[in-house]
């Protein structure tokens, strides 16, 4: 009796019953023809294995891909500044950013945050850690003869232009909303409210408010939101569902 | 009822799901055959894990739960690029045209042959090689995740192992591990 390639497979998997084990076996004691076999199939699951491997953790671009923030590195210069960046220095980084006239290139690859990153604070880490600044976002893509409904902290526009903002958003949401100082449910619902916005599920924990707003009536509603003293960033969720 | 219905529900099964990012980057790679897709299809399966999270079923397995998003996302991607393409008898395609093909190549390792069977393979090869293989699946896991019977699961390992070992003895390292 011999066994075929998916019996030896099935018993290297331990997917046999203990008595089909046993007799498994005992014919590859007496055969070195069948241990050999079995021994080829375990090298190639072996192979397979290291041609993709688990690895302990995900690449910075991945994670950023991801709207995670990368681990701290624990080689890296000590700096505790980096950890409690904050929004002047942030804007100090746009401004240099600004001047360098970066370009959309550097955009798509900057800030994708997400409910879990720690929000705003993470968002000008990442400015940072990456050395790409995102103050050209708003301001070098908008015509010049636009002055635009109020003045814009242009790094909110990139928040919300995050390509992975599925993290973000939901299934109804197609825009996002932040304030510049934190507020409860009832006072968001009532500022979208006032301009036809409806908040959809909850406060992310980076501080942002999804939500739903007619797709004919958005770019209006958005320029309203962006007017009000109150809100930070008001932006599309590029590739809702509008 | 869902298991994340409240913030911090939502919060715990969030950090799960981060948690356990590493390996559902390897099982994205071992469906897609490639690490490129592998990570499309990473980040796509977040981001469904995220928006359905209300979805999952507290007492059921989180992993096997997105696992069958990526599978589904998996799916999705591939009737999409209309690479499926028709059906073919694996053991016959492999008999004829794969050998001719197989024939020709020549792998610098016995790692890049194995890269080039994962992507040769095909998608229902590759499910059960990521399950078994790379996830250590049992038989039964592996079949109520890919929702086939265990010897399917059983055949399709079969061959998909010979498929990957064809490759392999197209590398030069050639080594046999008796």
């Amino acid at each position: 009796m011999t066994a075929t390639d998916e019996q030896i497979t099935a018993w290297l998997d331990g997917a046999l019953a203990a008595e089909e084990a046993s007799l498994m076996e005992a014919l590859m004691d007496g055969s070195p023809v069948l241990a050999a076999r079995a021994a080829r199939l375990r090298h190639i699951d072996e192979l397979v294995r290291r041609t993709v491997p688990l690895e302990d953790s995900l690449p910075a671009e991945l994670l950023a891909r991801l709207g995670l923030p990368a681990p701290a590195q624990p080689d890296a210069e000590p700096d505790n500044r980096a950890a409690v960046i904050d929004l002047a220095a942030a804007r100090a980084v746009r401004a240099e950013a600004r001047s360098a006239h970066v370009g959309w290139g550097g955009r798509r690859a900057l800030l994708r945050i997400t409910a879990f990153t720690g929000g705003w604070r993470v968002a000008a880490q990442l400015l940072l850690v990456l050395g790409l600044g995102v103050s050209a976002i708003h301001w070098l893509n908008r015509p010049a003869s636009d002055p635009g409904p109020a003045p814009v902290d242009p790094a909110y526009h990139a928040l919300a232009d995050a390509p992975s903002l599925g993290a973000v958003a939901n299934e109804s949401a197609n825009a996002v909303m932040l304030f510049a100082e934190p507020g409860d449910a009832a006072g968001a619902r009532a500022i979208a409210a006032s301009v036809g916005a409806q908040i959809v599920g909850e406060q992310t924990r980076g501080g942002v408010w999804r939500l739903k707003i007619d797709p004919a009536q958005r770019d209006r509603v958005l320029a309203e939101l962006r007017g009000l003293p109150q809100v930070r960033m008001a932006e599309p969720i590029e590739g809702a569902t509008p | 009822m869902s298991g994340a219905e409240d913030p911090l529900a939502k919060e715990h099964v969030s950090s799960r799901l981060i948690a356990f990012l590493p390996r559902l980057r390897r099982f994205c790679h071992g469906l897609t055959g490639t690490a490129d897709q592998g990570d499309d299809l990473l980040q796509a399966t977040f981001e469904r894990a995220l928006s359905r999270i209300d979805q999952w079923e507290a007492g059921t397995n989180l992993e096997n739960w997105v696992f069958r998003l990526a599978r589904n996302l998996n799916i999705d991607r591939i009737r999409a690029q209309q690479v499926r393409g028709i059906p073919v008898d694996i053991e016959e395609a492999h008999g004829l045209a794969g050998e001719d093909e197989l024939a020709r190549l020549e792998f610098r390792s016995d790692l890049d042959a194995v890269r080039a069977a994962l992507a040769a393979l095909t998608p229902d090869l590759r499910e059960v090689m990521a399950v078994v293989v790379l996830e250590g699946k049992s038989y039964r896991e592996a079949a109520d995740l890919l929702e086939i019977p265990i010897g399917t699961v059983m055949s399709r390992l079969s061959r998909a192992r010979k498929l990957v070992e064809a490759h392999v003895n197209r590398s030069p390292e050639r080594e046999v591990a008796a």
